[in-house]
């Protein structure tokens, strides 16, 4: 079960994919009140909502039904896609997706990706949503298809304890969803594409990277488009100033965790300044506030160091470890430290203020 | 503060510090997480030890700390990172029970953590620590996961009040705000954030799986956390089920559409003048499952009866009324027969020599009317079948041990039967 606060996240990560219009599927078991949030959301954003049931429909309510008309067949949309066309700016939000059989999926696809049900054009600003239920919990589940997973974002969906007392007594939570301001969203969007390009680079293995078992590949998965997704959704969370929280789902939902995680890592080491940058000018460089980034760093000198090393850089790093013991982490400057001694260049030894600050834990650790 | 306590209190600090980095040389990849775990030196009359709250700030009472060596504390610190790590809190709070007792599940949740202590023969504190031994009583069994020692520890304090077992690590490991802990935003030691901390998370988990890669000795409970955190995987047994389920209605083929054939409505429509081309319906036939069942020499008896529950489950999450057919395989087919539910312990089980499934796979082949499913329960240390034989049959594999997935052919789905516990 959900927290309250993961439950508020998941709220908000569905309104950003419906926003940024990235197609969204929620896996949750029935009777989560999916379908009341996606009209409480339709509602608060002024749109027309069609919902459809994935598991009574056949392929030809999707992809049109075959008609022969002048001695050309067409693909004759059904009523539905008809209004959507109508509005231009509606949401779908087809239900039971898992459990409809793999015609219909395939049927789908096209829904989805570029928004074309028959021969009727549903206007590319209609937002797509979808709901399955998780594979083991699904009465007669199908996988579904990997190319059909790789076109949505994936979020987890159940309702805490909470939310349910509170909807029980009447209100059931919403929450509020800041449209973004265009140019500021063009602004972080660039940022983003670079962040996922410079991540890539580093990790060329994640661009594609296919799920192995079956189960998984019915989920997020990392390919060129969830990559774009990806970088679409998390500038619009920027964008919005929405929490970070929000930013870990879409990202878990549209490239899977592993992948999501590694470039979170990334993302947030990025700012930290180079290594090589730090160790040719020590004395301007301040330490970062975060222990965790501060470590990050640390190790990220030593390796520059130990890749190439030479007096001045050494002596440099004993500069940093100095810092690191001014800013009230002298364990993690020993830590770091025992590694830095190993390495010194001939017979070079530290300066008397690094031994000063390091000698009483050394000391008191019993290693020297 | 008077001078004393000052320099007590600065003694205290030195030597929680060296604890850490001796925490960290023992376990470096868990770094992130042990140094940003915020040390505050606690009034012992509050914390006689040492507790860490949700948003990972340790406190220490000094006493406590200047009676143990550096060594001990090491130990401590990594008990309380692992409680940071299983996510403790997280999971207390996710218990869907009423009238919760967080003193209970934390001594459930010290047991895990320091079995894991233990088997990597860490030193301990003076103060002794508790352990599976303690509750083994209560019918509490060390493969639980801390949920199921949990609830079995509350069923057994219930029958016996007197006998109370408790022990508390701070609200890193659930329950309400303590009253010793710093305002979220103190100034000095802010909380690390919900988001801070999963990201710290990710990063540990992915150096414990980098770790183990470059071939170095991590406890499994860690590598297990790491791995189910970025690696989430399905539990084996709903696994199985969804994958026979589907195989089984990709068989019956009792929903799915085809414009491969005309539709049997066509002539109505084509009567009514309309010009609407309508799909076929897939026509259904009843499944077929054969199972090829390893009982080679390396097949234990044990493992024999795991495998026919699961023949048995087969049946129930299949609904076959039918049967399946059985084929006791070690390195050629024995007896083949057909088994309903209610008979599966009648299975005459020969066997014990060498092993080779593919003669069984094979042999499955032959079964008429023909099998469109065909299941492997195997350890999985066999040869498989050089290339997928002809026709459209499912191929499911069900293996127990791990290490042998990568040598099923691809064209087979495989699951893998794990024991299930944290």
């Amino acid at each position: 079960m959900m927290s309250l606060l993961e439950y508020e996240e998941t709220y908000l990560a569905l309104g950003v994919c419906v926003e940024a219009n990235v197609p969204v599927i929620l896996w949750g078991p029935p009777g989560q009140g999916k379908t009341s949030v996606i009209k409480a959301l339709a509602i608060k954003a002024d749109r027309h909502l069609e919902i459809i049931l994935a598991s009574i429909r056949e392929p030809q309510d999707f992809a049109g039904l075959p008609s022969i008309v002048n001695g050309k067949m067409t693909l004759v949309a059904p009523d539905w896609a008809q209004r959507l066309a109508d509005t231009n700016s509606g949401i779908l939000f087809t239900d039971e997706v898992n459990t409809a059989p793999p015609s219909v999926q395939a049927a789908l696809l096209r829904v989805c990706l570029d928004k074309v049900a028959g021969d009727c054009e549903l206007g590319l600003d209609t937002s797509v949503i979808a709901a399955a239920n998780p594979p083991e919990q699904a009465a007669d589940g199908w996988d579904l298809a990997p190319p059909l997973a790789n076109r949505f974002c994936h979020l987890d969906w159940s309702l805490p304890l909470e939310v349910v007392r509170m909807g029980l007594s009447g209100q059931w939570p919403t929450y509020d969803f800041q449209k973004p301001d265009a140019a500021r969203l063009a602004r972080e969007l660039g940022n983003e594409k670079l962040k996922v390009s410079g991540f890539l680079t580093s990790r060329p293995d994640l661009v594609t990277a296919l799920p192995n078992s079956n189960a998984d590949q019915g989920r997020a998965f990392p390919t060129p488009r969830s990559w774009e997704s990806a970088a679409m959704l998390s500038a619009f969370v920027s964008a919005t100033g929405l929490s970070e929280g929000v930013r870990r789902l879409v990202l878990k939902g549209s490239v899977g965790v592993a992948a999501a995680a590694e470039f979170i890592t990334y993302r947030n080491n990025m700012d930290l300044p180079d290594p090589d940058q730090v160790l040719a000018e020590p004395d301007k460089f301040t330490l970062p506030s975060r222990a965790d980034q501060i470590y990050v760093l640390g190790a990220g000198i030593l390796n520059a160091l130990t890749r190439d090393i030479s007096t001045e850089r050494w002596h440099a790093a004993g500069k940093i470890l100095e810092k690191m013991v001014e800013s009230g982490h002298p364990d993690m400057a020993v830590s770091f430290a025992r590694q830095w001694l190993k390495i010194r260049p001939g017979k070079e030894t530290p300066n008397t203020t690094v031994l000063q600050a390091l000698v009483p834990l050394l000391t008191e650790a019993k290693l020297i | 503060m008077s001078a004393i306590d000052v320099e007590k209190s600065h003694a205290a600090k030195l030597r929680i510090m060296a604890a850490r980095i001796l925490a960290q040389a023992r376990w470096p990849y868990v770094s992130t997480l042990l140094y940003s775990l915020k040390l505050v030196e606690s009034d012992p009359q509050e914390i006689p030890t040492m507790a860490v709250d949700t948003g990972w700030r340790l406190y220490y009472s000094p006493d406590f700390v200047m009676s143990e060596s550096a060594e001990a504390l090491a130990t401590v610190l990594l008990h309380e990172c692992m409680h940071c790590m299983f996510e403790h809190g997280r999971r207390f709070e996710a218990l869907p029970i009423a009238g919760k007792r967080n003193t209970i599940w934390n001594y459930a949740g010290d047991c895990a953590i320091n079995q894991v202590l233990d088997d990597a023969h860490m030193p301990w504190t003076e103060v002794t620590p508790v352990r599976y031994v303690n509750i083994e009583h209560q019918g509490v069994d060390r493969t639980m996961p801390t949920e199921v020692a949990y609830s079995v520890m509350v069923a057994y304090q219930l029958e016996h009040p007197e006998d109370e077992q408790d022990s508390d690590c701070g609200s890193v490991s659930g329950g309400a705000r303590r009253q010793y802990e710093l305002d979220p935003d103190d100034s000095d030691s802010p909380a690390n954030t919900i988001n801070q901390q999963d990201n710290i998370l990710d990063s540990v988990s992915s150096a414990i799986i980098s770790a183990q890669n470059d071939g170095e000795d991590i406890p499994d409970a860690l590598a297990r956390i790491a791995r189910d955190r970025l690696e989430p995987t399905l539990d084996w047994k709903k696994l199985l089920a969804f994958n026979l389920r589907s195989a089984v209605s990709n068989v019956a083929g009792r929903r799915d559409y085809t414009y491969a054939r005309p539709s049997r409505r066509q002539g109505a429509i084509n009567a009514a003048g309309l010009k609407f081309i309508l799909p076929a319906m897939r026509q259904p036939q009843p499944p077929c499952v054969a199972i090829v069942l390893d009982t080679s020499g390396s097949i234990s008896d044990d493992t024999l009866d795991v495998y026919l529950s699961e023949i048995r489950g087969i049946m129930n999450a299949v609904g076959i009324s039918s049967g399946v057919w059985v084929l006791p395989c070690d390195s050629k087919v024995h007896e083949v027969e057909k088994i309903r539910s209610f008979d599966v312990t009648k299975v005459r089980i020969k066997g014990g020599g060498g092993t080779d499934m593919s003669v069984g796979i094979h042999e499955a082949l032959r079964i008429r009317p023909r099998a469109n499913i065909v299941v492997t329960l195997t350890d999985g240390a066999t040869p498989w079948p050089e290339t997928k034989p002809v026709g459209s049959i499912i191929y499911l594999a069900v293996l127990t041990t791990k290490s042998f997935a990568s040598y099923v052919p691809q064209w087979m789905t495989t699951v893998i039967m794990e024991d299930v516990s944290v």
